[in-house]
């Protein structure tokens, strides 16, 4: 049996990965949770319950698809080694900040509506009293 | 072994330059997005996810992109094909520099009307 570079190549592309999801939809949520607020009119409980619930789903996705793409091809060289972890890591990367910038439009479209929302019962009421 | 020697130059060479392109666009578009909205806070919020986004696509790129078209036969190949490589990343991200510029002078209206409230 050859010993191939495979298992070392498992080794160091989950902890990578795994913690690069962790970092960014940590980072993402603690910046939505303004967001959120804003579009739930400062009520706190949903605002929060949202946000995490959307911070399921990222972390949900992203460690499946991180999963997903594990299988390399046969690593017979150090510097094959080096050249699928770079294909994986960056690939994963590429696709995790799209997933972010995607999220990000969800929020910013989440806002327009709830502003847009607010705006229209404002002037409801306003008839109203007249 | 000199490919690594070669992944390592090209990723310490352009990971700076994205770096640096980053960090001004973060202070200065920081004035575009505060037109946009009136809320500071949620502007500041929208300005550090895309900038968290920015370094992910574009260093993500970079690490993709590592090994193509490197050649290592003779040292004179080896200096042309690794100035290719960080010239034609230096270039991409230009290229979308220059699209931002035109999208931001030329769509403004149109971008207020979508994400304004």
């Amino acid at each position: 049996m050859t010993a191939t570079y495979n298992l070392t190549a498992y080794a160091i592309y989950l902890p990578i990965v795994l913690t690069l999801t962790v970092i960014v939809s940590e980072l993402l949520f603690r910046n939505a949770k303004v967001f959120m607020m804003d579009i739930f009119h400062q009520k706190s409980d949903i605002a929060l319950a949202t946000n995490s619930l959307f911070k399921i789903g990222f972390y949900l996705l992203n460690f499946g698809f991180a999963l997903l793409i594990i299988e390399f091809n046969q690593l017979i060289t150090g510097e094959s080694l080096v050249v699928g972890l770079s294909k994986k890591v960056g690939g994963f990367s590429i696709y995790l900040g799209l997933m972010l910038l995607f999220n990000l439009l969800l929020f910013m479209k989440g806002r327009k509506k709830s502003h847009e929302k607010e705006l229209n019962n404002n002037l409801s009421d306003e008839r109203s009293n007249i | 072994m000199i490919n690594i020697v070669s992944f390592v130059i090209y990723f310490f060479i352009t990971v700076p330059i994205i770096v640096f392109v980053g960090w001004k666009c973060f202070t200065i578009g920081r004035i575009y997005l505060l037109d946009l909205f009136t809320d500071i806070q949620i502007c500041d919020s929208v300005n550090r996810i895309l900038l968290i986004g920015y370094y992910l696509m574009n260093i993500g790129y970079v690490t993709f992109s590592l090994a193509e078209g490197l050649k290592t036969e003779t040292s004179e190949l080896f200096i042309v094909s690794i100035l290719t490589k960080i010239a034609t990343t230096i270039l991409l991200i230009a290229v979308m520099h220059y699209i931002n510029i035109f999208l931001l002078t030329y769509f403004r209206k149109q971008i207020i009307l979508t994400f304004k409230s």
